[in-house]
């Protein structure tokens, strides 16, 4: 197990080393200036603007700087904000992403795992047919239609919530929402598929046969088994959480780290991008990595087996 | 019961004549492994709908953009955001080329009587059933080329690592685990910086990011199977790599590698619209249904057929997608079966 983990934390950073390295040199052969009136300047300015963030240096030079900074944690100083850090400003913007992405994870998984409980238990009944067209529609519906279709329909004409902006609690319903659909639908297909698994081991008849009533059996002997590959899903969610976050943000005005994402790219503020490519890489691969390892420590089969490897 | 017996009684009844011959006769017809799938499948409401949905929907994008005289980039400001209007339906009060309010837009604008916007116009004059339609060549465009990547790419990579092995699979496999860190997005979105945004880039971006999970997956089932007696069986006979590989390996791993690539479609066709919704992907005057919707949502508020329309196309495709993915996973794996 130790050398597993070793050999996966090893290979977390060549791959973040490799990500660094490509998102630098594509950065430095992308189209367009930072400079946004580049015509109205003098050379002079212009290179006195350049000197000040170390644009003037022979690429390999920058590279160099701009890894070792990295080492450090400093991701650069971005464009398009006057002088402003780039990790401060990743951290004042990770709060709002944050909690949309924990609310929407808490309440899609739990609200999802209940429709595949109830859909594995009432097998192929209307019970189940309606969750299975739940999840489908949920899995299928993109994203930002929903966002948007829920922001006319409930925050414009119903007025239940405000329809944009960040300024308490009822203003992360929607967005929450939005983003939590996706969750439900591959919560939901996942729960239900492990749930009839489990229900239908031996173990299972083994409880049924000596009398215990059907409820426990449900919860006590079906869930417990069935919620523990229920954790190697939450890699693929969090990937499509972070997908999520920068439309949804897009659509209802969150100042979060995925609308500010957007923004930076059609700004050409390169260190905000590529410091935020990297905390997205950075974060996914992180999640990826404890998911993995937190599969092998709940279930002794896997690690019996000799881990996933 | 007792007047049953009154009539029931053992001459009704005749020893049956066993014949060797008989009993040896096999009833059905044999099924092949796609015969039988295919049987499975078309017992499958939902996916059945599905394809028709989809076929439907492929023949719209081919012949919606000819079936009227506007071309996709046709301006027009005197017609600008026309609501629906559609001839027959008309009549029923929806798709009548009112607004919300129920004033004749079609009146009010003094578009000449007889003319017909099926899905409306933009804010620029354009016909949008039109760019729908040509918004849909794009996604089917797409969801054929996730399908061509995964299908040679991923299934030649995952192939020849497994079936050779050694330090071929070593090397192939230490650059997988390096790849499959890297988050599809990061890779897309820095690709399209690069490129000019468009469908060039998002076709170079598909194609480095597209066959990771197939190649995995290729990878694992050929390992189990190149064990098997029966390629060892046909490699004491003389086979070569390619005819094991081609006559035997790949037909074993074909029903997974189908239902993998199906899986894969819905994805890449919702990372097209996603792209070009955040304004990475197709540039005016290109319609993608994403690019559409985008325009839609900026005019939600005072024009939503701008928006409705798009979004039940591009929900109808991932919809009909993903249940035909699911029916053919059905079919094709009763294991993998939810």
């Amino acid at each position: 197990m130790k050398g597993y983990i070793l050999k996966r934390v090893l290979y977390m950073f060549i791959t973040l080393f490799l990500i660094a390295s490509a998102t630098f040199f594509l950065m430095k052969i992308m189209p367009g200036t930072p400079l946004s009136n580049a015509a109205k300047l003098t050379a002079e300015q212009e290179a006195i603007i350049l000197e000040k963030y170390g644009l003037n240096d022979p690429v390999p030079v920058q590279y160099v700087k701009y890894m070792a900074n990295l080492a450090v944690g400093d991701l650069g100083i971005s464009f398009q904000y006057d002088g402003r850090n780039v990790t401060s400003l990743i951290m004042s913007r990770i709060g709002p992403s944050a909690q949309l992405g924990l609310q929407s994870m808490i309440f899609g998984s739990i609200f999802g795992i209940l429709l595949g409980i109830i859909s594995a238990i009432r097998y192929n009944t209307i019970w189940d047919y309606g969750a299975t067209f739940v999840a489908v529609i949920g899995k299928s519906i993109p994203s930002f239609v929903f966002a948007a279709l829920l922001q006319y329909y409930v925050g414009v004409k119903l007025q239940w919530f405000p329809v944009a902006f960040w300024e308490g609690w009822e203003y992360s319903v929607m967005p929450t929402i939005a983003l939590a659909v996706f969750v439900v639908a591959v919560s939901a297909r996942f729960t239900r598929t492990e749930m009839l698994e489990v229900m239908s081991q031996d173990f299972i008849t083994t409880a049924r046969a000596k009398g215990v009533s059907g409820f426990a059996v449900v919860f006590k002997h079906g869930i417990r088994n069935a919620m523990i590959p229920l954790i190697t899903i939450l890699g693929p969610l969090a990937v499509g959480l972070m997908t999520g976050t920068l439309v949804v943000e897009k659509i209802f005005a969150v100042p979060g780290l995925g609308e500010q994402f957007v923004r930076s790219i059609t700004t050409n503020d390169y260190p905000v991008i590529m410091g935020t490519t990297l905390f997205f890489s950075f974060f996914l691969i992180l999640v990826i990595l404890i998911v993995d390892i937190l599969y092998g420590v709940i279930d002794p089969r896997i690690r019996l087996a000799g881990g996933k490897d | 019961m007792s007047k049953r017996e009154d009539y029931v009684n053992d001459e009704l009844f005749q020893p049956a004549h066993i014949s060797s011959e008989k009993s040896e006769t096999i009833a059905g017809p044999s099924l092949s492994f796609w015969k039988d799938a295919w049987m499975r499948l078309k017992k499958n409401k939902s996916a059945i709908i599905g394809c028709i949905i989809l076929l439907a929907l492929t023949i719209l994008a081919i012949f919606g953009p000819m079936m009227n005289d506007f071309g996709f980039d046709d301006q027009k400001l005197t017609r600008a955001n026309l609501p629906a209007k559609v001839p027959g339906i008309e009549k029923l009060g929806i798709m009548d080329g009112t607004d919300d309010m129920g004033n004749d837009m079609y009146d009010m604008k003094n578009v000449e009587e007889g003319t017909y916007f099926w899905f409306g116009t933009d804010g620029l004059g354009r016909d949008l059933w039109t760019r729908v339609w040509q918004g849909t060549r794009i996604s089917l465009y797409i969801a054929l080329l996730a399908a061509a990547i995964d299908m040679v790419i991923g299934v030649a990579y995952g192939g020849i690592s497994a079936y050779y092995g050694g330090r071929v699979d070593n090397v192939l496999q230490r650059i997988v685990e390096v790849l499959v860190g890297i988050p599809n997005l990061v890779v897309v979105i820095l690709m399209i910086l690069v490129l000019d945004p468009g469908i060039i880039s998002i076709t170079v971006a598909l194609t480095i990011t597209g066959w990771i999970g197939m190649s995995r997956i290729v990878r694992g089932q050929i390992l189990k199977l190149k064990g098997q007696e029966f390629v060892l069986a046909s490699r004491t006979l003389g086979s070569s790599d390619n005819k094991i590989i081609s006559k035997h390996l790949i037909p074993n791993v074909m029903g997974v590698i189908i239902i993998n690539t199906m899986f894969t479609i819905p994805a890449a066709i919702f990372f097209e619209a996603f792209l070009s919704f955040i304004g990475l992907g197709l540039q005016p005057p290109l319609a993608s249904l994403g690019t559409l919707i985008e325009e839609g949502y900026r005019n939600m508020q005072i024009f939503p057929h701008m928006m409705i329309y798009p979004s039940i196309i591009i929900s109808l495709v991932m919809i009909a997608f993903n249940v035909v993915a699911d029916g053919l996973r059905d079919a094709l794996d009763p294991k993998m079966r939810e």
